[in-house]
Protein backbone atom coordinates (compact mmCIF):
# COMPACT_ATOMS: atom_id res chain seq x y z
CA UNK A 1 0.00 0.00 0.00
CA UNK A 2 1.03 3.31 -0.96
CA UNK A 3 0.47 6.09 1.62
CA UNK A 4 2.12 9.21 2.46
CA UNK A 5 1.16 12.74 4.52
CA UNK A 6 -1.37 14.85 1.63
CA UNK A 7 -0.27 18.08 2.91
CA UNK A 8 -2.14 21.32 2.00
CA UNK A 9 0.19 22.10 -0.47
CA UNK A 10 -0.47 18.81 -1.94
CA UNK A 11 1.99 16.08 -2.63
CA UNK A 12 5.44 15.06 -2.31
CA UNK A 13 5.82 15.05 1.58
CA UNK A 14 7.48 13.28 3.97
CA UNK A 15 6.25 9.34 3.41
CA UNK A 16 5.36 8.80 7.44
CA UNK A 17 5.10 5.09 6.91
CA UNK A 18 7.10 2.39 5.04
CA UNK A 19 4.85 0.35 3.15
CA UNK A 20 7.57 -2.53 2.21
CA UNK A 21 7.88 -4.64 4.95
CA UNK A 22 11.12 -7.25 4.61
CA UNK A 23 11.63 -9.72 6.20
CA UNK A 24 15.25 -9.13 6.97
CA UNK A 25 17.76 -9.05 9.72
CA UNK A 26 20.99 -6.53 10.14
CA UNK A 27 23.56 -8.27 11.81
CA UNK A 28 27.78 -7.99 11.52
CA UNK A 29 27.67 -9.87 7.68
CA UNK A 30 25.02 -8.14 6.57
CA UNK A 31 21.53 -8.24 5.36
CA UNK A 32 20.12 -11.72 5.96
CA UNK A 33 16.86 -13.10 4.83
CA UNK A 34 15.06 -14.48 7.77
CA UNK A 35 11.75 -15.97 6.34
CA UNK A 36 8.72 -15.71 4.33
CA UNK A 37 5.95 -12.75 5.72
CA UNK A 38 2.67 -13.81 6.01
CA UNK A 39 -0.70 -11.61 5.78
CA UNK A 40 -3.61 -12.26 8.03
CA UNK A 41 -6.23 -10.43 7.29
CA UNK A 42 -9.97 -10.10 7.65
CA UNK A 43 -12.59 -8.26 5.65
CA UNK A 44 -15.75 -6.41 5.26
CA UNK A 45 -17.30 -3.26 3.70
CA UNK A 46 -19.14 -0.29 5.37
CA UNK A 47 -21.85 1.57 2.87
CA UNK A 48 -20.39 5.03 1.76
CA UNK A 49 -22.93 6.82 3.71
CA UNK A 50 -21.44 5.86 6.67
CA UNK A 51 -17.87 6.04 6.06
CA UNK A 52 -17.07 8.88 8.24
CA UNK A 53 -18.63 6.87 10.98
CA UNK A 54 -16.47 4.12 11.16
CA UNK A 55 -13.18 6.86 10.09
CA UNK A 56 -14.31 8.97 13.22
CA UNK A 57 -14.37 5.34 15.21
CA UNK A 58 -10.68 4.51 13.98
CA UNK A 59 -9.59 7.76 14.74
CA UNK A 60 -10.67 7.19 18.47
CA UNK A 61 -9.13 3.14 18.25
CA UNK A 62 -6.01 3.74 16.52
CA UNK A 63 -2.61 4.83 17.23
CA UNK A 64 -2.38 8.73 17.30
CA UNK A 65 -1.07 9.53 14.05
CA UNK A 66 -3.54 11.15 11.65
CA UNK A 67 -4.71 9.22 8.95
CA UNK A 68 -3.07 8.88 5.91
CA UNK A 69 -4.94 9.21 2.65
CA UNK A 70 -3.96 7.28 -0.29
CA UNK A 71 -4.44 6.80 -3.72
CA UNK A 72 -2.84 3.52 -5.62
CA UNK A 73 -3.32 2.67 -9.18
CA UNK A 74 -2.92 -1.46 -9.19
CA UNK A 75 -2.68 -3.55 -12.10
CA UNK A 76 -2.27 -7.30 -12.03
CA UNK A 77 -0.07 -9.30 -14.35
CA UNK A 78 0.01 -12.87 -14.62
CA UNK A 79 1.94 -14.84 -16.48
CA UNK A 80 0.96 -18.20 -18.13
CA UNK A 81 3.44 -21.44 -17.28
CA UNK A 82 3.72 -23.85 -19.52
CA UNK A 83 1.92 -26.43 -16.84
CA UNK A 84 -0.86 -24.41 -16.83
CA UNK A 85 -0.86 -22.00 -13.79
CA UNK A 86 -0.80 -18.47 -13.60
CA UNK A 87 1.20 -16.78 -11.70
CA UNK A 88 0.06 -13.00 -10.59
CA UNK A 89 1.80 -10.39 -9.33
CA UNK A 90 0.52 -7.13 -8.93
CA UNK A 91 2.01 -3.65 -9.32
CA UNK A 92 1.31 -1.38 -7.27
CA UNK A 93 1.93 3.01 -7.40
CA UNK A 94 0.58 6.12 -5.45
CA UNK A 95 -0.71 8.91 -7.13
CA UNK A 96 -0.73 10.56 -4.45
CA UNK A 97 2.91 10.28 -3.68
CA UNK A 98 5.42 10.69 -6.35
CA UNK A 99 8.29 10.35 -4.46
CA UNK A 100 7.03 6.52 -3.28
CA UNK A 101 8.45 3.70 -5.05
CA UNK A 102 6.41 1.49 -7.32
CA UNK A 103 6.22 -1.25 -5.30
CA UNK A 104 5.73 -4.83 -6.99
CA UNK A 105 3.92 -7.61 -5.03
CA UNK A 106 3.34 -11.15 -4.88
CA UNK A 107 0.47 -12.67 -3.10
CA UNK A 108 0.21 -15.62 -2.55
CA UNK A 109 -2.81 -18.54 -2.33
CA UNK A 110 -5.03 -18.69 0.61
CA UNK A 111 -3.84 -21.20 3.26
CA UNK A 112 -6.74 -22.74 4.59
CA UNK A 113 -7.75 -24.53 8.13
CA UNK A 114 -4.64 -23.43 9.29
CA UNK A 115 -5.92 -20.32 11.26
CA UNK A 116 -9.88 -20.75 12.22
CA UNK A 117 -10.51 -16.83 12.80
CA UNK A 118 -9.06 -14.76 10.11
CA UNK A 119 -7.27 -15.31 6.40
CA UNK A 120 -3.79 -15.98 5.61
CA UNK A 121 -1.31 -15.85 2.96
CA UNK A 122 2.29 -15.62 1.81
CA UNK A 123 3.18 -12.26 0.66
CA UNK A 124 6.29 -10.66 -0.67
CA UNK A 125 6.15 -6.99 -1.37
CA UNK A 126 9.73 -5.32 -3.17
CA UNK A 127 10.11 -1.46 -3.84
CA UNK A 128 10.95 -1.00 -7.74
CA UNK A 129 11.23 1.44 -9.92
CA UNK A 130 9.09 2.93 -12.55
CA UNK A 131 10.00 0.63 -15.31
CA UNK A 132 8.97 -2.51 -13.65
CA UNK A 133 5.63 -2.59 -16.35
CA UNK A 134 8.13 -3.15 -19.09
CA UNK A 135 10.46 -5.45 -17.03
CA UNK A 136 7.22 -7.92 -16.31
CA UNK A 137 6.28 -7.43 -19.89
CA UNK A 138 9.56 -8.52 -21.10
CA UNK A 139 9.94 -11.82 -18.76
CA UNK A 140 6.25 -12.86 -20.34
CA UNK A 141 3.61 -11.18 -17.85
CA UNK A 142 0.59 -9.71 -19.11
CA UNK A 143 -1.32 -7.31 -18.01
CA UNK A 144 -4.76 -8.44 -16.24
CA UNK A 145 -6.96 -6.16 -15.21
CA UNK A 146 -6.06 -2.37 -13.02
CA UNK A 147 -8.70 -0.47 -10.89
CA UNK A 148 -7.35 2.48 -8.70
CA UNK A 149 -8.18 2.42 -5.07
CA UNK A 150 -8.53 5.35 -3.20
CA UNK A 151 -8.78 5.71 0.62
CA UNK A 152 -7.41 5.91 3.84
CA UNK A 153 -5.18 4.09 6.23
CA UNK A 154 -5.00 3.69 9.41
CA UNK A 155 -2.58 1.83 12.24
CA UNK A 156 -2.51 0.43 15.51
CA UNK A 157 0.21 -1.18 17.00
CA UNK A 158 0.68 -4.24 13.99
CA UNK A 159 -2.67 -3.79 13.07
CA UNK A 160 -3.31 -1.45 9.07
CA UNK A 161 -6.77 -0.71 9.18
CA UNK A 162 -7.78 0.66 5.04
CA UNK A 163 -10.63 2.32 4.20
CA UNK A 164 -10.59 2.05 0.16
CA UNK A 165 -13.17 3.13 -2.40
CA UNK A 166 -12.22 1.05 -5.38
CA UNK A 167 -12.59 2.88 -8.90
CA UNK A 168 -12.41 0.94 -12.44
CA UNK A 169 -10.75 2.93 -15.04
CA UNK A 170 -12.94 3.40 -17.98
CA UNK A 171 -10.11 3.47 -20.46
CA UNK A 172 -6.68 1.78 -19.53
CA UNK A 173 -4.10 3.68 -17.99
CA UNK A 174 -6.02 6.80 -17.69
CA UNK A 175 -6.82 7.49 -14.09
CA UNK A 176 -7.83 10.76 -14.12
CA UNK A 177 -10.95 11.83 -12.03
CA UNK A 178 -13.78 11.66 -15.20
CA UNK A 179 -12.77 8.61 -16.39
CA UNK A 180 -12.95 6.45 -13.05
CA UNK A 181 -15.89 4.65 -12.22
CA UNK A 182 -16.86 3.90 -8.63
CA UNK A 183 -17.33 0.10 -8.10
CA UNK A 184 -20.20 -0.28 -5.62
CA UNK A 185 -21.85 2.05 -3.21
CA UNK A 186 -19.63 0.69 -0.60
CA UNK A 187 -15.90 1.13 0.70
CA UNK A 188 -13.97 -1.94 1.05
CA UNK A 189 -12.51 -2.43 4.65
CA UNK A 190 -9.83 -4.80 5.46
CA UNK A 191 -7.99 -5.58 8.42
CA UNK A 192 -4.23 -7.10 8.12
CA UNK A 193 -1.22 -7.96 9.74
CA UNK A 194 1.85 -8.77 8.47
CA UNK A 195 4.57 -10.64 9.87
CA UNK A 196 6.97 -13.28 9.68
CA UNK A 197 5.29 -17.18 8.95
CA UNK A 198 5.33 -19.34 11.66
CA UNK A 199 5.52 -16.51 14.42
CA UNK A 200 2.90 -15.90 16.89
CA UNK A 201 -0.91 -15.94 15.54
CA UNK A 202 -2.01 -12.14 15.22
CA UNK A 203 -5.66 -13.94 14.51
CA UNK A 204 -6.79 -13.05 18.48
CA UNK A 205 -5.88 -9.31 18.55
CA UNK A 206 -7.20 -9.27 14.90
CA UNK A 207 -11.12 -10.45 16.27
CA UNK A 208 -10.74 -8.22 18.80
CA UNK A 209 -10.37 -5.26 16.72
CA UNK A 210 -12.77 -6.41 14.67
CA UNK A 211 -15.51 -6.67 17.80
CA UNK A 212 -15.01 -2.94 18.29
CA UNK A 213 -15.61 -1.47 15.19
CA UNK A 214 -19.13 -3.59 14.88
CA UNK A 215 -22.10 -3.16 14.14
CA UNK A 216 -20.67 -0.13 11.53
CA UNK A 217 -18.41 -3.16 10.07
CA UNK A 218 -18.67 -6.62 9.73
CA UNK A 219 -15.07 -7.99 9.20
CA UNK A 220 -14.94 -11.55 8.52
CA UNK A 221 -12.98 -14.25 7.18
CA UNK A 222 -14.72 -13.99 3.86
CA UNK A 223 -14.96 -17.49 1.97
CA UNK A 224 -13.00 -16.83 -0.90
CA UNK A 225 -13.88 -19.89 -2.62
CA UNK A 226 -17.46 -18.55 -2.63
CA UNK A 227 -16.52 -15.19 -4.12
CA UNK A 228 -14.36 -16.63 -6.62
CA UNK A 229 -17.16 -19.09 -8.34
CA UNK A 230 -19.87 -17.37 -7.51
CA UNK A 231 -19.76 -13.42 -7.44
CA UNK A 232 -21.47 -11.38 -10.47
CA UNK A 233 -19.68 -8.16 -10.02
CA UNK A 234 -21.97 -5.95 -8.32
CA UNK A 235 -21.41 -2.62 -10.69
CA UNK B 1 -78.10 20.12 69.20
CA UNK B 2 -80.28 17.15 68.73
CA UNK B 3 -78.00 13.76 68.15
CA UNK B 4 -79.16 11.75 65.06
CA UNK B 5 -80.93 8.12 65.63
CA UNK B 6 -78.50 5.60 66.35
CA UNK B 7 -77.53 3.70 63.11
CA UNK B 8 -76.85 0.11 62.22
CA UNK B 9 -73.67 -1.61 63.75
CA UNK B 10 -71.83 -1.63 60.37
CA UNK B 11 -72.11 2.32 59.91
CA UNK B 12 -69.64 3.13 62.65
CA UNK B 13 -66.81 1.22 60.89
CA UNK B 14 -67.46 3.11 57.24
CA UNK B 15 -67.74 6.47 59.16
CA UNK B 16 -64.36 5.27 61.24
CA UNK B 17 -62.35 4.62 58.10
CA UNK B 18 -63.35 7.68 56.37
CA UNK B 19 -62.79 9.66 60.13
CA UNK B 20 -59.29 7.74 59.53
CA UNK B 21 -58.94 8.78 56.00
CA UNK B 22 -59.69 12.54 56.62
CA UNK B 23 -57.43 12.30 59.50
CA UNK B 24 -54.71 10.86 57.29
CA UNK B 25 -55.09 13.62 54.59
CA UNK B 26 -54.93 16.91 57.31
CA UNK B 27 -51.68 15.25 58.61
CA UNK B 28 -50.31 15.11 55.40
CA UNK B 29 -51.31 18.50 54.55
CA UNK B 30 -50.00 19.58 57.89
CA UNK B 31 -46.84 18.34 57.79
CA UNK B 32 -45.32 19.52 54.29
CA UNK B 33 -47.26 22.91 55.01
CA UNK B 34 -45.44 23.16 57.94
CA UNK B 35 -42.14 22.26 56.38
CA UNK B 36 -42.27 24.42 54.44
CA UNK B 37 -42.25 22.49 51.18
CA UNK B 38 -44.81 21.62 48.58
CA UNK B 39 -47.09 19.60 49.17
CA UNK B 40 -46.80 15.71 47.52
CA UNK B 41 -49.51 15.70 44.78
CA UNK B 42 -49.48 11.95 44.26
CA UNK B 43 -50.35 11.52 48.13
CA UNK B 44 -52.32 13.74 48.26
CA UNK B 45 -54.71 12.54 44.87
CA UNK B 46 -54.42 9.24 46.60
CA UNK B 47 -55.96 10.04 49.77
CA UNK B 48 -58.53 12.40 47.85
CA UNK B 49 -59.57 8.63 45.46
CA UNK B 50 -59.37 7.39 48.90
CA UNK B 51 -62.02 9.53 50.28
CA UNK B 52 -63.77 9.45 47.58
CA UNK B 53 -64.25 6.05 47.66
CA UNK B 54 -65.68 5.64 51.21
CA UNK B 55 -67.84 8.71 51.16
CA UNK B 56 -69.41 6.72 47.79
CA UNK B 57 -69.66 3.27 49.47
CA UNK B 58 -71.52 5.24 52.73
CA UNK B 59 -73.71 6.86 50.74
CA UNK B 60 -74.47 3.57 48.62
CA UNK B 61 -75.18 2.04 52.55
CA UNK B 62 -77.11 5.12 53.62
CA UNK B 63 -79.87 4.45 50.24
CA UNK B 64 -80.29 1.36 50.64
CA UNK B 65 -82.31 -0.30 52.82
CA UNK B 66 -81.12 -1.50 55.77
CA UNK B 67 -79.74 2.21 56.77
CA UNK B 68 -81.65 4.24 58.75
CA UNK B 69 -84.38 6.74 57.31
CA UNK B 70 -81.54 9.66 58.02
CA UNK B 71 -84.03 12.12 55.54
CA UNK B 72 -86.30 12.35 57.91
CA UNK B 73 -83.82 13.72 60.36
CA UNK B 74 -82.15 17.12 60.34
CA UNK B 75 -79.78 18.52 62.65
CA UNK B 76 -79.44 22.55 63.53
CA UNK B 77 -78.42 24.31 66.90
CA UNK B 78 -80.73 25.05 68.65
CA UNK B 79 -78.50 27.38 70.95
CA UNK B 80 -74.93 29.02 70.74
CA UNK B 81 -72.94 29.00 73.72
CA UNK B 82 -69.25 30.35 73.66
CA UNK B 83 -68.56 28.27 76.12
CA UNK B 84 -67.50 24.57 75.94
CA UNK B 85 -69.42 21.93 76.13
CA UNK B 86 -68.58 18.65 77.03
CA UNK B 87 -71.33 16.41 75.96
CA UNK B 88 -70.50 17.81 72.17
CA UNK B 89 -66.93 17.46 73.03
CA UNK B 90 -66.81 14.04 74.06
CA UNK B 91 -69.07 12.87 70.86
CA UNK B 92 -66.94 14.55 68.67
CA UNK B 93 -64.10 13.30 69.58
CA UNK B 94 -62.72 17.12 70.78
CA UNK B 95 -62.82 18.47 67.33
CA UNK B 96 -65.81 20.63 68.04
CA UNK B 97 -65.31 21.70 71.57
CA UNK B 98 -67.89 24.41 71.60
CA UNK B 99 -71.23 25.05 69.83
CA UNK B 100 -70.29 28.51 68.78
CA UNK B 101 -70.61 31.51 65.92
CA UNK B 102 -68.07 30.42 64.05
CA UNK B 103 -68.35 26.69 64.06
CA UNK B 104 -72.10 26.13 63.05
CA UNK B 105 -72.15 27.93 59.63
CA UNK B 106 -69.09 25.99 58.39
CA UNK B 107 -70.04 22.30 59.64
CA UNK B 108 -73.46 22.55 59.04
CA UNK B 109 -72.99 24.21 55.96
CA UNK B 110 -75.16 23.70 53.28
CA UNK B 111 -73.59 25.88 50.10
CA UNK B 112 -70.01 26.43 49.53
CA UNK B 113 -68.56 29.24 50.83
CA UNK B 114 -68.93 33.07 48.73
CA UNK B 115 -64.94 33.16 48.07
CA UNK B 116 -65.20 29.38 46.90
CA UNK B 117 -68.28 29.81 45.53
CA UNK B 118 -67.11 32.42 43.22
CA UNK B 119 -64.06 31.21 41.83
CA UNK B 120 -66.01 28.06 41.02
CA UNK B 121 -68.35 30.08 38.69
CA UNK B 122 -65.39 31.88 37.69
CA UNK B 123 -63.70 28.41 36.64
CA UNK B 124 -66.86 27.17 34.99
CA UNK B 125 -68.02 30.11 32.99
CA UNK B 126 -66.29 29.00 29.90
CA UNK B 127 -68.09 26.01 30.01
CA UNK B 128 -70.83 27.24 28.87
CA UNK B 129 -69.58 29.69 26.64
CA UNK B 130 -67.60 27.40 24.54
CA UNK B 131 -69.30 25.39 21.99
CA UNK B 132 -69.23 21.40 22.03
CA UNK B 133 -68.20 21.32 18.31
CA UNK B 134 -65.46 23.56 18.57
CA UNK B 135 -64.50 21.27 22.26
CA UNK B 136 -64.51 18.35 19.74
CA UNK B 137 -62.48 19.80 16.90
CA UNK B 138 -59.62 20.90 18.85
CA UNK B 139 -59.72 17.54 20.65
CA UNK B 140 -59.95 15.72 17.70
CA UNK B 141 -57.11 17.71 15.92
CA UNK B 142 -54.72 17.32 19.43
CA UNK B 143 -55.13 13.41 18.86
CA UNK B 144 -54.23 13.45 15.34
CA UNK B 145 -51.12 15.46 15.92
CA UNK B 146 -50.26 13.38 18.57
CA UNK B 147 -50.70 10.15 16.53
CA UNK B 148 -48.58 11.36 13.91
CA UNK B 149 -45.44 12.30 16.20
CA UNK B 150 -45.80 8.81 17.79
CA UNK B 151 -45.61 7.04 14.30
CA UNK B 152 -42.76 9.73 12.96
CA UNK B 153 -40.91 8.45 16.62
CA UNK B 154 -41.97 5.02 15.69
CA UNK B 155 -40.45 5.00 12.27
CA UNK B 156 -37.34 6.62 13.43
CA UNK B 157 -36.85 4.02 16.11
CA UNK B 158 -37.81 1.11 13.77
CA UNK B 159 -34.60 2.50 11.20
CA UNK B 160 -32.56 3.33 14.01
CA UNK B 161 -32.42 -0.68 14.77
CA UNK B 162 -33.09 -1.73 11.26
CA UNK B 163 -30.04 0.13 9.93
CA UNK B 164 -27.50 -1.93 7.76
CA UNK B 165 -24.47 0.03 7.45
CA UNK B 166 -23.48 -2.99 4.93
CA UNK B 167 -24.12 -4.80 2.17
CA UNK B 168 -22.89 -8.29 1.52
CA UNK B 169 -23.35 -8.35 -1.37
CA UNK B 170 -21.11 -5.04 -2.09
CA UNK B 171 -18.37 -7.21 -0.17
CA UNK B 172 -18.30 -9.79 -1.45
CA UNK B 173 -18.36 -8.01 -4.94
CA UNK B 174 -15.47 -5.96 -4.03
CA UNK B 175 -13.20 -8.52 -2.55
CA UNK B 176 -13.91 -10.12 -6.18
CA UNK B 177 -12.13 -7.40 -7.88
CA UNK B 178 -9.57 -6.35 -5.47
CA UNK B 179 -8.44 -9.92 -5.49
CA UNK B 180 -9.64 -11.87 -8.25
CA UNK B 181 -9.92 -9.01 -10.68
CA UNK B 182 -13.77 -9.83 -11.25
CA UNK B 183 -15.71 -7.24 -13.41
CA UNK B 184 -12.98 -5.99 -14.15
CA UNK B 185 -11.95 -5.33 -17.98
CA UNK B 186 -8.87 -7.26 -19.20
CA UNK B 187 -6.47 -4.45 -20.09
CA UNK B 188 -4.84 -5.59 -22.88
CA UNK B 189 -7.65 -7.86 -24.48
CA UNK B 190 -10.38 -5.86 -23.69
CA UNK B 191 -12.43 -8.50 -22.78
CA UNK B 192 -14.69 -8.24 -19.05
CA UNK B 193 -12.81 -10.22 -16.46
CA UNK B 194 -14.37 -13.17 -15.58
CA UNK B 195 -14.35 -15.54 -12.30
CA UNK B 196 -11.48 -17.52 -12.92
CA UNK B 197 -13.02 -21.16 -12.03
CA UNK B 198 -14.98 -20.34 -15.23
CA UNK B 199 -12.74 -19.43 -17.68
CA UNK B 200 -11.19 -21.84 -19.97
CA UNK B 201 -7.64 -21.82 -19.97
CA UNK B 202 -5.60 -24.31 -22.33
CA UNK B 203 -2.61 -25.06 -21.20
CA UNK B 204 0.08 -23.41 -23.09
CA UNK B 205 -2.24 -22.24 -26.21
CA UNK B 206 -3.23 -18.97 -24.60
CA UNK B 207 -0.11 -16.90 -25.89
CA UNK B 208 -1.63 -13.23 -26.76
CA UNK B 209 0.17 -11.87 -29.71
CA UNK B 210 2.66 -9.44 -28.86
CA UNK B 211 0.80 -6.20 -28.37
CA UNK B 212 2.64 -2.91 -28.01
CA UNK B 213 1.70 -2.44 -24.22
CA UNK B 214 0.41 1.00 -23.24
CA UNK B 215 3.21 2.58 -20.98
CA UNK B 216 1.71 4.56 -17.69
Amino acid sequence: MNSGKMGAAGLDQEIGYNPILTATVKNEQGVRDVGTLSEYSLQGSVKDEFVEDVKNRLRGLCDNVECEPFIDHEISYSLQSSSGNAVTMRVSRSLAQSKMPWQLKYVGALETGKNKSCLMRNQVTVGCSENVTSFLTELGFRADTEFLSKGYLYRKGRIKVVLSKLCKMKEPGQHQEQNLLPLTKSHLVEVSVTTLTGGEDPGPDLKHFAEMLKPQVKLTKVDHREIQSHTRPNF
Amino acid sequence: MKSPPKSGHENPCRSKDLKIALEGLLGKLDSELAQGREPNWASLLDSYALITGQIETLTRYLRSESAPRLVNTSCFPVILNPHRDEVVARLTEERVPSVNHEVVPDYLRTKPDPAVDALQKELNKDNSTIDADKIKQVNDLVNKLVDKIEASLDNKRHNLENRRYNDDDDTNSLIGTYYYGIGLTNVTSGARNQPPVNQQRPGGVNIRPQQPTKQW
